[in-house]
């Protein structure tokens, strides 16, 4: 599903004195089957916006149009578009309330009015999507560990079967173990379903590891975009509005000042090692 | 020795509806460590590792089932010291928003002093320096709810700060903060470390906050699996990997590169070092 927003603007609190302007003219282009990171410093207006695209809140003014539907319009079917918009919060585990994990996922496609059978394949497919087996499926969700309590979150937002995922810190406080399992399963997801996916994340690193796209936010604007060798070389910018870059990103910006060159910008630690090892080891025969 | 942890185990009994114990965890297996007073100590391990439930053993909010605890050579199972234990070492958590009560943020900051029967004309003061100390005193007539992320762990650290405390614990402090709110909190306790001498118990996921502790507990399964100095600890990669943990991109890339023959020392832990390291092995090619 491809998403595009048009001068999109939002207000909180309007008319009182803590009015604040959070989205400010954005336009964005989000086509179907992209990986797209979502950056920027708390309050740069990251969540407003995605909670704009399955129309958790309404804008003042401007307008979201996904796969051709104006998401605020007054005939818009707007439970069509969530079901569509899947939404994983951030600590999405903190939402997990059934007895089972099985009727935990189940929650969604019972509510979207499906079949018995319907509702049966889709846990057990979207449970298999995240890497879980049928052994915990009468376990209950609390006594898993946290990185699996958001494997089963995330479930049971896939059980709904939505075109466009969104996932707002999906690995905040997990291990980096558990963190590189929900990320590969993203990963995997995004190959495999062909949906498009938007990552939100303070990790600059994760960000370079896993997608293509990069929007970067900031005091309610859209203030840079692009594939991530593009976005990751402005590390100035990137640094003044308080995020920075991946470390090898910024390793390679230092030793590009002192001589090293670089022919294309470095984002992750396999470009960084391909492009460093042949400088450094200069003369010498690769036997 | 500020912290002394003797053989601590800590099991958690799992209950049912009626109460009765249904299974236990055991969740501290044996815990041996030493902090010494003005240390600046990292413990990392995966989740459920037994990180927090040591952290919590610390200002005597659980106390060990086997073992014993010493914080400043007081037992932490002394029900007469516990006071005492509280206010030498402090607790600060990993959400913000759990932890701050008020809705000034000097009155937040004013809630320990308080509690612990600081005369009020002395309360004014240790508020205003931990504010101060904090580099937040700008805010000390603001909500609390309208600050950021960082801004309000830094408010989390001066309630504790206002206490005088010898030690603060932090249990992963920066999960829920942007790039900017971590390296604030970060900047914050090494300064509270090196400038008032504060003993630092730092409890992260994030390897690149390890690089800068004196001293580095790695924790697996209710034990601690293997410690030393960062350089001592970042340099096994394989190892940081078996316990479900990482190494900084840095320490990676010099690993990948030393395996293919480049003569890196074993020293490099940061972007700077690397980049010293790397202009002199440029030179002598």
């Amino acid at each position: 599903m491809s998403i595009e927003i048009r001068e999109l603007e939002h207000i909180y609190s309007k008319g009182t004195p803590y009015e604040k302007k959070a989205l400010k003219g954005i336009n964005l282009t989000i086509k179907k089957g992209e990986f797209v990171g979502l950056i920027g410093h708390t309050g740069s207006g990251k969540s407003t916006l995605i909670q704009h695209l399955n129309a958790l809140i309404k804008p003042e003014s401007g307008s979201v149009i996904i796969e051709g539907i104006d998401v605020f319009h007054k005939d818009t079917n707007r439970r069509e578009v969530r079901q569509n918009i899947g939404l994983v919060f951030q600590y999405p585990e903190h939402q997990l309330f059934e007895m089972t994990v099985f009727k935990d996922v189940a929650f969604g496609p019972t509510n979207m009015g499906l079949s018995e059978e319907e509702i049966h394949s889709r846990v057990i497919e979207a449970l298999d999507k995240v890497g879980l087996g049928k052994e915990i499926y009468e376990a209950s969700p609390f006594e898993l560990s946290g990185g699996q309590k958001r494997r089963v979150a995330i479930a049971g937002v896939l059980a709904m079967e939505p075109k466009v995922l969104i996932l707002d810190e999906p690995t905040a406080g997990l291990d980096p173990e558990g963190r590189d399992e929900i990320l590969d399963e993203i990963k995997k997801l995004h190959k495999r379903l062909d949906i498009t996916i938007i990552l939100v994340s303070h990790s600059m690193e994760d960000i370079a590891n896993y997608v293509n796209n990069i929007i970067v936010m900031d005091d309610g604007k859209v203030i840079l975009e692009g594939d991530k060798y593009k976005v990751f070389n402005e590390v100035k910018l990137l640094e003044d509005i308080g995020l920075g870059v991946p470390q090898v990103t910024k390793l390679c910006d230092l030793l590009e000042e002192k001589g090293f060159i670089f022919d294309e910008q470095i984002t992750t630690i396999e470009e960084a090692f391909k492009a460093l090892l042949p400088q450094l080891k200069g003369g010498e025969s690769h036997a | 020795m500020f912290v002394k942890s003797e053989k601590v185990v800590f099991d958690y009994h799992v209950q049912n509806e009626l109460g009765e114990i249904e299974h236990t965890h055991r969740a501290l297996d044996g815990v041996e460590l030493n902090i010494k007073k003005g240390d600046f100590v990292a413990i990392i391990g995966h989740n459920g590792s037994g990180k927090s439930t040591f952290a919590k053993h610390i200002n005597a909010l659980l106390l060990p089932s086997e073992g014993t605890l010493y914080v400043k050579e007081m037992d932490t199972k002394d029900d007469a010291k516990l006071w005492d234990i509280r206010s030498s070492a402090g607790m600060v958590f990993q959400n913000p928003d759990n932890q701050i009560i008020a809705t000034i943020v000097e009155e937040d900051v004013a809630f320990g002093p308080e509690n612990l029967g600081v005369p009020s004309e002395k309360i004014a003061f240790h508020v205003e320096k931990a504010l101060s100390t904090v580099d937040m005193s700008e805010y000390a007539k603001h909500s609390p709810n309208k600050l950021s992320g960082g801004q309000k762990q830094r408010i989390a650290i001066a309630g504790v700060l206002a206490m005088h405390p010898e030690c603060i614990i932090l249990d992963e402090p920066t999960a829920m903060l942007d790039p900017s709110g971590r390296s604030e909190v970060l900047d914050t306790i090494h300064y509270l470390n090196k400038e008032e001498n504060i003993t630092i118990i730092l409890i992260t996921h994030y390897m690149e906050e390890a690089v800068d502790a004196d001293y580095i507990y790695v924790m697996k399964d209710g034990k601690i699996s293997f410690e030393g100095t960062p350089k001592d600890v970042f340099v096994q990669v394989n190892k940081m990997k078996n316990v479900g943990l990482d190494v900084p991109q840095i320490v990676e890339l010099a690993t990948l590169l030393r395996n293919e023959g480049v003569s890196l020392s074993k020293d490099v832990l940061k972007v700077n070092e690397m980049v010293e390291e790397l202009c002199q092995l440029k030179l002598e090619n």
